[in-house]
């Protein structure tokens, strides 16, 4: 009897409880990955054109 | 600089509004599952035409909250673009098969016009956004 209910329980609410276990799993503490680490790329770009920049404008005088 | 009415930022402007969206999709889908599987009659072929009635209820249920879980995750900060972009592919999918089969399969024709124009644009938006800003 008491079985039943627990079946009943569990197949009526496991698998929306687990969707909400895996979502807060997920996104908990944020994620792994470096926000920064893409602006950094980006800043080193910048830095090598500029002194390509640099270069050329060097050749010119 | 050319912003067109879709700005390519707009995933991190409206961010919060699509996570609540998300979020209330996602509680439709368990409400929808629950009453799936306590036999309620939330689902009916009058409702959703015979094409959507071919597939069980508990099916539409797991795949609305699945769908909506992956899109949920990939919206959080930071942005997970692929997983936006998978979960907004299988919403098209989903509002796709629900818009035509409520409008042209027997359904109410009303349900299926909510499906094809409020929510089937609004994910090809999201999808779209999420392809060209993850490249």
């Amino acid at each position: 009897m008491e079985n039943d209910v627990l079946q009943t329980l569990l197949a009526t609410y496991g698998a929306p409880l687990l969707f909400v276990v895996f979502i807060w799993w997920q996104t908990r503490g944020g994620s792994k990955e470096d926000p920064g680490a893409k602006i950094l790329e980006a800043l080193a770009d910048l830095r090598e054109r500029v002194a390509k920049i640099e270069g050329y404008l060097e050749g010119d005088k | 600089m050319k912003v067109g009415w879709l700005a390519s930022n707009s995933l991190d402007r409206h961010r919060p509004l699509l996570v609540a969206l998300q979020c209330a999709l996602f509680f439709i889908g368990v409400l929808f599952w629950i009453d799936a599987m306590t036999g309620g009659a939330g689902f009916e072929e009058t409702t959703w035409g015979w094409l959507a009635y071919s597939f069980p209820a508990v099916g539409w249920a797991f795949i609305n909250m699945a769908t909506s879980a992956i899109t949920i995750i990939g919206l959080m900060k930071p942005i997970r673009y692929w997983m936006v972009a998978v979960g907004a592919a299988l919403h098209c999918v989903q509002f796709l098969i629900l818009s035509y089969s409520a409008a042209l399969c027997g359904g109410v024709f009303v349900i299926g016009l909510y499906a094809s124009v409020v929510f089937l644009p609004l994910h090809l938006w999201l999808l779209l956004e999420a392809v060209r800003s993850g490249k």
